[in-house]
């Protein structure tokens, strides 16, 4: 209502919760969180004059002659249109013992379940072991909570298979098979019968139907939802006798609405879980918010009608990818299943398809889902390739282009907002969604000004895509320009910078640039002004170019406080330096832990204190760790050859040898290495963006490994003998990172673009290269290693981390 | 209220804030975020993004905006209101130099503490 106008409105919200309006489907975060803020919108958004909310408010009763509602609080609110959106209640089980059960629903709900882990295991000394009657979507997602929160993982499902709402039978023993993998426990086919408990109303199993007994401190119960459709059961009661009643109830609750979402009352409208369209209710988000939309347009004049709901699904249980959409169980007729299934590596891939297999009619995805965002718009479309060329499970290889190019215009692109891929075009062309605006040629502006990708945010690589292809085929040069500002590429900004040894913001900006500068282009050109001339990022004013993790030398954590992270060289530390880190935890009240990096974090801290802190840590010779950087991070080792009888090399020597040279460069994105001793490859150096893995022979290097967004393995760069030689090669390679790189692209992203031939070509096969690159990195070196946080402990750019004044409030008055 | 007469609590010198950073000023109520843009405009409001809570006065100044460490929302320096498609506000406080001195409003000050 709000973004078609509020004029002539008055819209108020009446909602039984005390909280403000919060994102349900995200309620797992709040399990494991409870401080998670999963509010929607912005609580400023109620200030506005034509809108009031009340919370605590529940509604009892319908007056449909008078046009009113009443309050429990007996409060009379009169309506000219009403819109109900009740949602449902959790479903609990008719069985004895029900009453000890959580449910899985409510904020409440799932605070008291994490309450509730949190006591036991503390009470019991040991692992609760928590079951979750209900193999669904919700179920699972209840599971993986409880998993997280460090209790035993059971689920009981009814059902043979899991999800079966969602997945065919293959797919849910996919799931179900990873899942166990993960350490959960399934017991699918079977149905509990009673909750057991002790004297004390302790629950302490869960009698099954086949008279087993399965061990449980904690059982949720997430077996389904009912509507919350009570309000139009009491209306239908209070009418007369022999009068058809005023609304039509589905047989199984949910109110039933036509497809402009209005029931059979005039100026009554139902919308999301409480809503009966076609037969059914359903529990997801995506048609829930598009009733919304649909009332709004009515309300506003329009015509929108529902289109059906879009049952598509996807999600990630413990790290399993699963996802489906359409016609999941091929129940159209003829349809064909395209299926791949490999129960060793635990992947699922399904595509069904009209008898000739060319139009798609739905997909199910289970431990890798990356077809589903392309394929997701084509629904009841024509494949462009054969089905099986969609199975990038089984080697499949129909890239996005072909997708996307010839993506038809009435294809909903973000379904969050419902925005079609016309809608795209049309902005993009300028003749759309903003009349009387020159075309959209920017992403930002592209999401401000039709909403696509701005909720959930999944559509926005094929957003980008489409706009890149729109703008190609117009004929206008799709830039590479880094910002508005500065119309070169990172690379060519980097060369020119070198050429013509600019060493200052100023300098470049007057040559290169126009205006001041904004938070793409001033990061981006203080990296390359450090990693050039290691003139350190912060000098001469440099300070606020840079991010905040840079200025401050810490990471800033979500509540604006920040954590540091101190050298610890191959994760070689001594008990003095472990007492000292003990010390300041202590005296700071900092919450410590051991990283994947082999170094141990100290969060919590205030920016004003950071100094401090770190002369204190100073003291016994700690120094910056980069945790923060766009630099080396850390060189993670085994113990090597000296200790483990497997150990080809001296790996943690090594590795502390690269850490020495190299740290306090600084490079395009971060940086991690690590050296494995032997191929068992302990310290993981084949994830890693350069890893060692010592052999009998000497060393191979590995390069452009990735495990973040993306997980990929390492490319082997060549084996060399010596220690020197490793030295030279991984710092040859990082420097030509350095000088190609795009600002936060990772290695493994940049030898994807450059290749991995001409990597090789120039580090291992051409030495004179090898060693130009790598004088250019010493000489950098040559002033990089200066600890920042030391000079900052001796009072340098105090203005950082002290406040300006501190106002009392008389000073106010 | 009447401009003129305005009451204004001196909190230091333009020098003491960066060109295109931020400082501090702590209050009963929470942080002010204290701006200084590159041609020496100062601006002040709450230190905290409507979003998440990220303290803006850690952000990146450009132009007459800041953008938040913590997600890339970005403030208009004047009126507070979020940029681009993200929607929100933050509170203002009136600020101005005089003789090289930066001054917030006291009104603004106050009725931060108070509401």
């Amino acid at each position: 209502m709000h973004a078609r106008g509020l004029d002539g409105w008055h819209v108020t919200v009446l909602t039984e919760e005390t909280h403000l309006p919060y994102d349900r489907v995200a309620l797992s975060k709040a399990l494991t969180d409870a401080d998670v803020d999963l509010t929607l919108g912005i609580a400023s958004m109620w200030d506005h004059d034509a809108l009031s909310l009340q919370t605590g408010e529940r509604v009892t009763g319908i007056d449909t002659e008078g046009k009113t509602v009443t309050t429990a609080a007996g409060t009379v609110y009169p309506y000219d249109e009403l819109v109900v959106a009740t949602g449902s209640d959790a479903a609990r089980l008719p069985i004895p013992g029900s009453e000890l059960t959580h449910v899985y629903r409510t904020l409440e709900d799932v605070w008291a379940i994490n309450k509730a882990i949190t006591d036991l295991t503390e009470k019991l000394g040991r692992k609760v072991n928590a079951v979750t009657i209900g193999g669904g979507l919700l179920g699972l997602e209840s599971a993986a909570g409880t998993e997280q929160l460090g209790a035993t993982p059971v689920v009981i499902n009814g059902s043979p298979w899991l999800m079966n709402t969602q997945l065919d039978e293959g797919a849910g023993q996919a799931l179900g098979r990873l899942i166990e993998a993960k350490g959960f426990t399934v017991h699918g086919g079977v149905f509990p019968s009673e909750v057991l408990s002790d004297d004390d109303g302790q629950v302490t199993g869960v009698l099954m139907a086949d008279g087993r007994i399965i061990d449980a401190d904690l059982v949720i119960v997430a077996i389904g939802v009912k509507p919350r459709d009570e309000l139009f059961r009491a209306a239908n009661g209070e009418a007369a006798e022999d009068t058809a009643p005023l609304f039509d109830l589905g047989p199984r609750g949910g109110v039933v609405i036509s497809d402009g979402c209005e029931t059979q009352v005039p100026g009554i409208w139902a919308i999301g879980e409480v809503a009966n369209f076609g037969g059914m209710c359903l529990g997801l988000v995506a048609p829930a918010n598009t009733m919304a939309e649909i009332v709004a347009d009515r309300l506003h004049g329009g015509g929108a009608t529902f289109p059906g709901f879009d049952t598509a699904t996807k999600l990630k249980l413990s790290g399993v990818d699963v996802a489906s959409f359409g016609d999941a169980f091929a129940r159209t007729e003829h349809a064909l299943e395209i299926v791949y299934a490999d129960p060793a590596r635990g992947v699922y891939q399904k595509i069904v398809t009209t008898d000739d297999a060319k139009t798609l009619l739905g997909g199910i995805f289970v431990g890798d889902a990356t077809p589903y965002t392309s394929l997701r718009p084509m629904l009841g479309r024509e494949l462009a390739a054969e089905p099986g060329a969609y199975l990038t499970a089984a080697g499949g290889v129909a890239g996005d282009e072909v997708l996307h190019t010839e993506l038809p215009d009435d294809a909903i692109l973000c379904s969050c907002n419902n925005v079609s891929a016309g809608t795209i075009r049309d902005t993009v062309n300028g003749c759309g969604a903003c009349e009387g605006n020159p075309p959209v040629r920017e992403l930002g502006d592209l999401k401000g000004c039709t909403r696509a990708g701005t909720s959930c945010g999944s559509c926005v690589p094929m957003l980008k895509k489409l706009l890149e292809t729109e703008l190609t085929k117009s004929g206008v040069e799709v830039s590479k320009a880094l910002c508005e500002h500065i119309a070169f590429s990172r690379q060519e900004l980097f060369d020119a910078i070198r050429v013509l040894e600019l060493d200052s913001f100023e300098k470049i900006m007057a040559r290169y640039g126009t205006g001041d500068g904004c938070d793409i282009c001033k990061p981006t050109i203080a990296n390359i002004l450090a990693s050039q001339h290691s003139a350190y990022v912060l000098d001469a004013g440099r300070g606020t170019l840079q991010d905040t993790n840079d200025r401050a030398l810490a990471n800033m954590q979500k509540d604006g406080t920040y954590s540091v992270v101190p050298r610890i060289a191959g994760g070689e530390i001594t008990p003095q330096k472990l007492g000292v880190i003990a010390a300041v935890a202590e005296q700071y009240g900092l919450y410590t832990k051991i990283t994947g990096g082999q170094r141990i974090d100290m969060l919590g801290i205030r920016k004003e204190d950071l100094p401090a802190v770190w002369a204190d840590l100073g003291e016994v010779g700690f120094v910056s760790g980069h945790a923060y950087a766009k630099g080396l991070r850390t060189v993670k080792t085994c113990v090597g050859s000296d200790w483990c009888r497997f150990g080809t090399q001296d790996s943690t020597g090594l590795g502390i040898k690269l850490e020495k040279f190299m740290w306090g460069s600084w490079t395009p994105a971060k940086l991690k290495l690590a050296v494995s001793g032997c191929p068992r490859n302990c310290a993981e150096a084949t994830c890693k963006d350069i890893g060692i893995v010592c052999v009998d022979s000497g060393y191979e290097i590995h390069y452009a490994g990735a495990a973040g967004l993306d997980i990929k393995g390492t490319e082997v760069l060549g084996i060399v003998k010596t220690e020197e030689e490793v030295l030279e090669h991984v710092c040859a390679l990082t420097q030509m990172h350095r000088e190609q790189g795009h600002y936060l692209e990772r290695i493994y992203k940049w030898a994807k673009r450059i290749g991995y031939e001409e990597i090789r070509a120039q580090i291992m096969d051409d030495a004179d290269k090898r060693k130009a690159y790598f004088d250019r990195f010493v000489f950098s070196q040559k002033y990089a290693q200066v600890d920042p946080w030391s000079e900052r402990v001796s009072g340098k750019d105090k203005h950082e981390f002290n406040p300006m004044a501190t106002l009392m409030a008389e000073a106010a008055e | 209220m009447n401009a003129e007469t305005r009451n204004w609590i001196a909190i230091g010198d333009l020098a003491d804030i960066p060109r295109q950073g931020a400082r501090v000023v702590k209050t009963p109520a929470g942080c002010i975020a204290v701006f200084r843009t590159a041609d020496d405009e100062v601006y002040a409001m709450d230190d905290r993004c409507p979003h998440n809570g990220g303290p803006l006065s850690n952000g990146i100044v450009h132009g007459r905006s800041v953008t938040c460490p913590l997600h890339n929302w970005v403030f208009d320096l004047a009126t507070g209101l979020a940029q681009g498609a993200d929607e929100g506000s933050v509170a203002i406080t009136a600020a101005k130099v005089e003789n090289g001195q930066v001054l917030l409003a006291a009104d603004d000050v106050a009725r931060r503490s108070t509401s």
